[in-house]
């Protein structure tokens, strides 16, 4: 019977033609064969993340007037409730790190180079992707923190020339962050983003498939051992996923993800408002880039040099090919340890 | 006066009587030519002939659109000082201070003319500050004591509720004490001097201060404002029934009402003293600092009473407390218990009822509020030991849920040994 139904689905699915993808995939093996995880790992994290967020959604209330009380709901009433919204937001942040250290280490093993230029800025556009996910989401629960770092995030954006008010009111919902912005927001964050993610996680995966695993620039033309995908890779895949998901449950029941008190839009802003620890060293630099620079306003610096950063980084292949080009390959290695080693200080000194 | 000040005087003077010679008022345009009391003496803003120019602009009754001639007399569209500032024309010059209240009363009192500037204005100002000790010393003939401009200021005079103004709340205390803290002034009168000190102390004064909360009563609330008066034994309950109506009406009810009226105890200062009123608690009823003390003795049916309405009010008090303290601990743990704190907040407010109550002398009616409001408190405790029975449930699924893990994690490295092993098996050796 089972064997009718598999031949059943071959006829219509050619399921053989996945198998033979995995059992003919081949991983390197060298003593970086670490990196090549944790791509697996986002996207573990992110199922984590649809799953639980699929689960809140059958409780949350996005308005201003039940937001706060229907998470509230969740967390006290629901059965499992604590955990779901523990692991949606602990989740949320293990995410984004393993993001940027995909990133770093396929930046830093030039993992991005002839023919995989297009896997890197789909890559880098997932990342922009997670970080709107994470600042969508931070103002979902309408606390307090979130509410006024809200306030504080879209006034930056309202600091981008010639667009930044138009676009400043468009995420708002008006001049004002309200319970417009948070349905806004929510539907950013349901909707949107992961509309987006799909078609860019499907072509980033789809490449990564058919260009297979890269390895450093040293190793090229030298020969490598290789492990099979399947069984032997994915096997130690799927264990460090439950090493993840072991981290991700003692995280939730130490340290369950906080509420806050509700945001009232009348309070003053309490003290030490920031935001999350993936944007502080963005708000610290705006702190520190004086009021006025040669007439232009320093926050508006900021932002335009964030948003040069964000394509500059978009178009790192390219970077490399000119780098190259002139002899100079190491320059933009070194720019890259100097951008991880400004933003690791800046994030401290955000919270010192 | 010190010698600078002297000197900055006399210059000033000097300056001012050659003024209609050296300063052209024709130079002035139409508008500022209105009121030349203003044009010449701003000219000296610097001195104590000019510096009164300013303050007066801020103040009232500039802004009312008066001139100093209201006050003054004289003719402010006079260009000459000989003539503007003639008795010719009415000028008073500085008004004596037993004058004082009657100048301002010439407004102030007349409910006619007060209507055009603000109809919801009081007019009685005048007649209450007779009533006062103040103007009845003023009327005896002591120039030394307290007229309206002691306390609302000579030129610039604000409104009081301006915070900038000697009589908004938050600076009323002090303006009393300029006087009343200073024993020079009060010497003879032989009142003592330490009010200021006491309030500051008081449960007033630490709300008004501490808290900037404006509802808190100064000295005007319980002394008057223009009828200044220390409230007398008979009437000092109702002042302070202003605020505290509740307590007011069930001392009244109570059986102490006569015999305070007998013995002509003060209603409430005897118990909580005037200045340094204390914060209540159950201090007040026993323990060593009892206010019942006073008349009662210990083991008498009065303490006994005393004894058992504090016992009570402590032991809910205790109980709201512990569970509390139960509930913030299981919220610093990471359960959500804001509901369980939100209720708790009722038994509190039975705390306060109940001490409240303890006025009616009736230790039935303070058991009743106290029991009810340890029903709260034990519910509160309990959603508190259930927030911690939930914690312990969830530490435990944790470690039961982290062997599965591991066990998982086990058996998955022991496949990958296996895997491997076949791998090395097939391929060819090197």
């Amino acid at each position: 019977m089972a064997t009718r139904i598999l031949h059943w689905l071959e006829d219509r699915l050619e399921l053989s033609s996945i198998r033979r993808l995995a059992v003919h995939k081949e991983v390197p093996v060298h003593r970086f064969s670490w990196a090549y995880f944790l791509g697996g790992a986002v996207l573990f994290l992110l199922m984590i993340q649809l799953g639980t967020g699929i689960l809140l959604l059958l409780y949350y209330r996005p308005s201003a007037e039940e937001a706060y009380e229907s998470v509230q709901f969740i967390v006290a009433e629901v059965e499992f409730g604590w955990l779901i919204r523990s692991m949606h937001s602990w989740s949320a942040n293990l995410l984004v790190g393993m993001a940027f250290l995909h990133l770093f280490t396929t930046f830093f093993m030039k993992a991005y180079r002839k023919p995989r230029e297009i896997t890197w800025m789909s890559g880098v556009l997932l990342l922009f992707l997670m970080l709107a996910f994470g600042f969508s989401g931070y103002l979902l629960p309408w606390n307090e923190l979130a509410y006024f770092a809200t306030q504080v995030g879209t006034d930056i954006v309202g600091a981008v020339p010639l667009i930044g008010h138009p676009l400043m009111v468009f995420l708002r919902g008006g001049e004002q962050v309200t319970g417009a912005t948070l349905t806004r927001f929510f539907g950013f964050h349901v909707a949107v983003l992961p509309a987006l993610t799909t078609l860019l996680l499907l072509l980033h995966l789809g490449l990564v498939q058919k260009h297979g695993m890269s390895v450093p620039p040293k190793m090229i033309g030298k020969p490598y051992q290789t492990l099979p995908f399947f069984p032997n890779v994915l096997l130690r895949d799927i264990m460090a996923w439950y090493i993840l998901l072991a981290v991700l449950v003692t995280l939730c029941a130490f340290l369950p993800w906080e509420l806050g008190s509700k945001a009232d839009p009348f309070a003053p802003a309490p003290q030490g408002i920031r935001p999350e620890w993936y944007f502080i060293f963005m708000f610290e630099t705006l702190k520190i880039i004086p009021s006025n620079v040669l007439g232009i306003e320093g926050e508006t610096l900021g932002v335009v040099g964030f948003g040069a950063a964000a394509l500059a980084l978009i178009v790192v292949p390219f970077w490399d090919y000119l780098a190259r080009r002139l002899g100079r390959p190491g320059l933009l290695t070194l720019l890259g340890v100097l951008a991880v080693i400004y933003m690791a200080v800046m994030t401290l000194v955000g919270y010192l | 006066m010190n010698l600078k000040r002297t000197a900055s005087l006399l210059l000033a003077c000097a300056a001012l009587s050659a003024a209609p010679a050296s300063y052209s008022l024709s130079a002035q345009p139409d508008s500022a030519r209105q009121d030349t009391c203003v044009n010449c003496h701003e000219v000296f803003a610097e001195t104590p002939i000019g510096s009164m120019v300013e303050p007066f602009k801020r103040g009232v009754h500039a802004k009312a659109g008066l001139s100093c001639a209201a006050c003054h007399g004289g003719d402010p569209s006079a260009r000459d000082k000989e003539v503007s500032m003639s008795p010719e024309r009415g000028y008073k010059g500085v008004p004596a201070r037993a004058a004082v209240p009657d100048l301002c009363g010439s407004c102030h009192s007349s409910a006619e003319y007060m209507r055009r500037f603000d109809p919801s204005l009081r007019i009685d100002q005048v007649a209450e500050y007779r009533t006062s000790v103040h103007g009845q010393l003023l009327a005896e003939g002591d120039a030394n004591v307290a007229t309206c401009v002691n306390c609302h200021g000579v030129h610039g005079i604000l409104s009081a509720s301006n915070p900038l103004a000697p009589v908004h709340p938050l600076k009323l205390a002090d303006t009393c004490a300029g006087c009343h803290s200073d024993a020079q002034k009060m010497a003879a009168y032989e009142i003592p001097i330490d009010q200021m000190d006491l309030y500051k102390q008081s449960v007033h004064g630490m709300a008004l201060y501490d808290r900037q909360d404006l509802g808190a009563a100064t000295c005007n609330d319980c002394h008057g404002n223009h009828g200044a008066t220390p409230p007398g034994v008979q009437s000092v309950a109702n002042v302070c029934g202003n605020c505290h109506g509740v307590q007011r009406d069930l001392f009244s009810e109570s059986s102490h009402q006569s015999i305070f009226e007998m013995f002509e105890f003060s209603a409430c200062v005897t118990c909580h003293d005037n200045h340094l009123v204390k914060a209540p608690g159950e201090f007040l009823l026993a323990g060593e600092d009892s206010a019942c003390l006073q008349c009662h003795e210990e083991g008498d049916a009065g303490m006994q009473t005393a004894h058992s309405m504090a016992d009570d009010i402590s032991s809910l008090a205790a109980q709201v407390e512990e569970a509390r303290a139960l509930l913030v601990r299981a919220e610093q743990a990471g359960m959500e218990v804001s509901a369980a704190l939100f209720d708790l907040r009722s038994a509190n407010e039975k705390v306060i009822l109940a001490r409240n109550l303890v006025h009616s002398l009736v230790p039935a009616r303070v058991e009743e509020t106290v029991n009810e409001g340890v029903g709260i408190a034990e519910s509160a405790k309990e959603a508190g030991e259930e927030a911690f029975e939930e914690l312990r449930y969830r530490r435990t699924g944790l470690f039961v849920a982290l062997v599965i893990i591991g066990l998982v994690i086990i058996a998955l490295w022991l496949w990958i040994r296996q895997v491997d092993a076949a791998l090395e098996g097939q391929r060819p050796a090197a």
